[in-house]
């Protein structure tokens, strides 16, 4: 009890530093215990919301054309199949998404999976969610029910219109509600479910292809990984090619896969709080060693007198470690109850990133271990350092530690000085320093390793989804489709001679090519006339094609085939095949990284340029924004999709007129697919004529725009995140120095008054004070920033499977803002000295 | 010809609201040359008094000329610089820098004011051997040395820099009797070389080596007492006389 009313005391008497140490138990505690709580929690919503919907744990899918009806058969009748059952739903190719329109007249894609209520009740519970009343669902005339994915992650609610446009040709639903669906209900898998009425199927098979799907469970431990589902898939495809005696083309929606599509964003989100929490942890740590090293040195003569009282060095010692266990529990409970206090926040945040809706709290049981480990950290910390109080006996401590005071070398004699004093001063303080120094080295390395990789992250997503432009290598620009009477060659030379476009880069992209006589694992190949003119396609190993023999490959096709730079394959289109020789590779993520990149030459070999889907990028010229050049563009050259959301308020009677005929014929090429319409309109004496030859494209979208409205809610708050985790990290380097320089003040505060009366000025201590942190912390910040290259890459890597986003030059962009910070803070720090005054020297 | 003068000069310090007022409209010169003690009881605010004349201080009310530069107005870090070529200090506590040796210790306080280290460090080398310090001694670090011997570095720290004036507070306060005589001398040997010095002290002793000797009560001087070089009279003769100078005054 009386070595706990000494540490009660110590407390007491040095608030500001126990303060401190609260606070930065509080941080880790709060980081780590989010961290670790919402990992867990995400795993065990996404298991009770799929157990929930009583989803199937797997979906084969087929193109129609290769399914046969014994596949069916061969599942139901295998031994581990606990049940399956088959239904259709309407798609196209695996990751190939479909436009949409939002209510607020934005563009974004999602693929879409459509489904009638009556298969979908086949395969989960189907509950419908909405906020509409059956009479206002009663008045859609497409209504729709979609997965909560579309709501958390894409922003819809219930009654937004969800216009899709395929082919150039509109689709108007609205949503009625939403719904918790197990699989495909989320764009990693092979789409997300739409629910539709039966007429409206009707309608949509008539432009998206159907498949065929099979969905089974298996018994208890038959699928108990990725991995294992993946083997099962494998051998079910086998089974399937060796009945219909072809290749087959299998998808598997498999519950592991989505399990880790659906977590994995959170929990990567996740980790990185728990991440940061090590900086938080290192420094407090540090803190707590650099204290009880000053308490003990401050305290020697107290120290002799408690010995001299009959007190033990380990009842001192205990001291030290009750204190620092008191602030770290108070930290931990403090942090416990914001963890508490914030979890439904959380819970609101893991919505957004898995995209499911679930009511779910933390298990207060995973707080135990950042709690403990906490604890446990601290009690080895403040137990190895303040064991030191063993080495003062009474009179050791009285002579303020004389006897254990080892002078080693002088490494940095004041005799040799050449130049400035204080330099040398400062010089001489940092090399005896050097426990202090490690510490100090750690903390700012590890802070700044996490300030860089956040302004890496920031500079990732500094273009909200821009970035997953670079993942996808999409051109950024505008992207032209146009109307099939349109002669686009003609088109596509007068927009290229434009003065506001730097240049056009016309693109054929084609789907349905394979290789190697797999006719089943079709992908899509595009092609340009010059690749040099790309600006957004990397190449991984070898070039870009130049030959009309030569192919360059994703890397999902080199690892499935097992290809390399320099191998001849057979590239095959329908019924023509032809040999390739592989000239490079690319990374790029899309589809899988299924994908193939010829010449336009080489891409001729296979159709003509009317068979297949050519599109135009058009680049502005510099200083015009995207937005002007589009409307520009469509001003000239009319769009159906734009014209059919403009109505003229203003204008001529006979304007009004002319646009209102536009109007009405966008909308019969757009909703009913009339490749021409004329009018001639009698308004008094004059009629009034025009035709649909004037919408040349059906078309014109901003990339950039379109991945934004998808993906920028997450970019944002991946942003943001960023931004507010740099400025903790920030706001924890300036309390490290603070402690530091001020513990250190502290302790050479009669030092200090010395040299002030010998004429030093507070200038001139600050200066030894920056020259005796400075050469630790500048190491410190440029091997932190180096090293966060490898972690952002590993990062990026495990998040998004690529390297590409940050630009390197935030290195040293880093390393000299971070110096700059870490310089700033220790001068205004050190400005602390001016207190210092050399009348405490006075005696009297 | 003074080297320092006072007019009107108060201290005063608040004391848990309450205003204490240690030195009160002292009007003082010190002459160049001059080995001037202050003595009083203790309390009278002679540590005050020499901190507030050597500018380590500032007054509270009055002025400080140190020859004819007004130091009153003067900033603290105004009056850091000032004190570099001007003032030496010489502490009871001596408050040597520990950890630096010996030789670093002294060459602290002079590269501040002086660049040319070839130079100084010889000189802090003599000055170190003229005080008996050997250079063994040199690489010692201040926890090593004796008292005496500390207060000896702490002496020609005070003096590398031929300071227009040296200041010592009770430099002998925790030496004992034959440290105290080793130390004094060296006062004396530096005086009778020209240094002007103001000292605070309570010991007769140590006062007998002054040629003033200024006594201090409820923040006045009150006595101010005359005496040869140290050396040149009789020593008996002086300790009585100046033992009577202070019994007058209620020492």
């Amino acid at each position: 009890m009386k070595i706990l009313r000494l540490s009660l005391f110590n407390i007491k008497k040095h608030k500001k530093e126990s303060f401190v140490i609260i606070f930065l138990t509080i941080v880790s505690m709060v980081f780590f215990g989010i961290g670790i709580i919402n990992i867990e929690k995400a795993d065990r919503m996404f298991d009770e919301m799929f157990e929930k919907t009583g989803s199937y744990h797997n979906i084969f899918l087929f193109p129609e054309k290769s399914y046969r009806n014994e596949f069916s058969q061969i599942v139901e009748e295998d031994e581990r199949v606990t049940r399956s059952i088959t239904f259709d739903t309407l798609q196209f190719d695996i990751s190939t998404a479909i436009s949409y329109k939002k209510s607020d007249g934005s563009k974004a894609q999602f693929q879409a999976v459509f489904i009638t209520e009556e298969d979908e009740k086949k395969i989960e519970r189907f509950e419908k969610k909405t906020s509409l009343s059956d009479e206002e669902i009663d008045g859609f005339t497409h209504p729709v029910w979609v997965p909560y994915y579309l709501k958390y992650n894409m922003g819809l609610s219930e009654g937004d219109d969800l216009t899709l446009v395929i082919s150039g040709k509109e689709y108007p639903f609205r949503i009625a509600g939403f719904y918790e669906a197990g699989l495909c209900s989320s764009v990693s898998g092979s789409g997300i479910k739409c629910v539709l009425t039966d007429a409206d199927y009707d309608m949509m098979s008539a432009v998206v292809p159907e498949h065929r799907r099979i969905a089974f469970d298996t018994k208890d431990g038959v699928i108990t990984s990725d991995e294992e589902a993946g083997e099962l898939s494998r051998e079910f495809e086998q089974k399937f090619e060796d009945i219909s005696g072809k290749d087959i083309f299998l998808w598997n929606d498999q519950y592991y896969t989505e399990k880790l599509a659906s977590t994995s964003n959170a929990e990567i989100i996740m980790g990185i709080l728990a991440f940061v929490s090590i900086v938080t942890v290192i420094s407090c740590l540090f803190m707590i060693r650099h204290k009880i090293t000053n308490d003990i040195e401050d305290q020697m003569e107290s120290i002799g007198v408690l010995e001299a009282l009959g007190y033990r060095s380990r009842e001192i010692s205990e001291a030290y470690i009750y204190e620092y266990l008191l602030l770290t529990v108070i930290g931990v409970l403090v942090g416990g109850i914001i963890i508490f206090i914030t979890d439904p926040l959380m819970t609101r945040v893991l919505k957004t990133f898995i995209g499911h809706d679930f009511v779910a709290s933390g298990n207060a049981l995973f707080l135990i271990i950042p709690a403990v480990l906490l604890v446990i950290l601290t009690l080895f910390t403040s137990l190895m350092h303040a064991s030191r109080v063993k080495k003062y006996p009474p009179v050791v401590a009285f002579r303020k530690g004389i006897k254990t005071h080892h002078f080693g070398k002088n490494l940095v004699p004041i005799e040799r000085t050449k130049s400035d004093i204080n330099s040398r001063l400062g010089l001489k303080g940092l090399v005896s320093g050097a426990g202090q120094n490690v510490g100090m080295f750690v903390c700012i390395l590890v802070a700044s390793l996490t300030i860089t990789f956040f302004i890496c992250l920031a500079d990732v997503f500094r273009d909200k989804g821009a970035v997953f432009l670079d993942f996808v290598g999409l051109e950024k620009g505008i992207m032209i489709g146009f109307d099939e009477e349109t002669d686009n060659e003609t088109v596509m030379e007068e927009i290229k001679a434009r003065e506001d476009v730097r240049k056009c880069l016309i693109v054929s992209a084609n789907n349905g090519f394979s290789i190697n006589g797999n006719d089943n694992d079709v992908f899509q190949c595009f092609a340009y006339d010059d690749f040099g003119e790309l600006e957004n396609l990397p190449v991984s190993e070898g070039r870009y094609p130049i030959h009309d023999n030569e192919i360059m490959i994703g890397s999902g096709l080199v690892k499935a085939y097992n290809l390399s730079v320099g191998d001849s394959i057979p590239v095959k289109y329908n019924s023509i095949e032809k040999q390739f020789i592989i000239c490079g590779t690319t990374k790029l993520i899309i589809n899988e990284g299924k994908q193939g990149y010829m010449t336009s030459d080489g891409f001729r070999q296979f159709m003509s340029p009317s068979e297949c889907i050519r599109e135009l990028f058009v680049y502005a010229a510099d200083g015009v924004r995207e937005e002007e050049l589009k409307n520009s563009l469509i001003e000239e050259y009319g769009s159906v999709e734009d014209t059919v959301e403009k109505s003229l308020s203003e204008g001529t009677y006979e304007e009004k007129v002319k646009a209102k005929a536009d109007e009405q014929m966008a909308l019969l090429k757009s909703k009913y697919g009339v490749s021409n319409v004329s009018y001639a309109i009698k308004v008094g004496d004059k009629i009034i004529t025009g035709n649909s030859g004037r919408f040349k494209l059906k078309e014109i979208v901003t990339i950039k725009e379109t991945i934004d409205s998808a993906l920028g809610g997450i970019s944002v708050i991946t942003q943001i995140l960023s931004v507010v985790l740099m400025i903790i990290i920030s706001v924890i380097i300036s309390i490290i120095m603070n402690f530091l320089i001020d513990s250190n003040i502290k302790r050479e505060r009669q030092a200090m008054g010395t040299m002030k009366a010998m004429g030093y000025t507070s200038k001139d201590i600050r200066k030894q004070i920056i020259v005796r942190i400075m050469p630790v912390a500048i190491p410190g910040v440029i091997a932190g920033t180096t090293l966060s290259i490898l972690v952002v890459n590993m990062f990026m890597n495990v998040a998004f499977s690529t390297n590409v986003g940050f630009r390197l030059f935030w290195i040293p962009v880093a390393i000299v803002i971070i110096s700059l910070y870490v310089y700033v803070t220790t001068y205004i720090s050190a400005g602390k000295v001016k207190k210092v005054s050399a009348t405490e020297l006075m005696t009297e | 010809m003074s080297i320092l003068r006072t007019e009107k000069l108060c201290k005063s310090f608040s004391n848990g609201g309450v205003q204490q007022h240690v030195i009160k409209n002292l009007d003082l010169e010190i002459k160049e040359g001059d080995f001037t003690v202050i003595m009083g009881s203790s309390g009278s605010g002679k540590s005050t008094l020499l901190y507030a004349l050597s500018g380590m201080d500032k007054p509270s009310m009055g002025k400080v000329f140190f020859g004819d530069t007004e130091l009153q107005d003067y900033s603290n870090d105004e009056l850091a610089v000032f004190r570099r070529g001007n003032c030496g200090f010489v502490f009871q506590s001596i408050y040597l820098l520990e950890n630096q040796t010996v030789l670093d210790n002294v060459l602290t306080g002079a590269l501040i004011v002086q660049k040319n280290s070839t130079e100084l460090v010889q000189k802090a080398k003599d000055l170190l051997k003229k005080v008996g310090l050997s250079e063994e001694d040199w690489k010692k670090y201040p926890n090593q040395l004796s008292g005496g011997e500390a207060q000896r570095v702490g002496i020609v720290r005070a003096i590398i820099n031929a300071p227009k004036i040296l200041f010592a507070d009770e430099p002998t306060g925790q030496l004992n009797s034959a440290s105290s005589k080793d130390v004094l001398d060296i006062f004396s040997e530096i005086h009778r070389n020209g240094q002007s010095i103001v000292m605070v002290t309570h010991d007769l002793k140590t006062a007998l080596r002054g040629t003033r000797v200024l006594y201090l009560r409820d923040g006045g001087v009150v006595g101010d007492y005359e005496m040869p070089v140290y050396g040149e009279d009789d020593i008996k003769e002086r300790r009585a006389k100046l033992s009577e100078f202070l019994e007058s005054m209620g020492w």
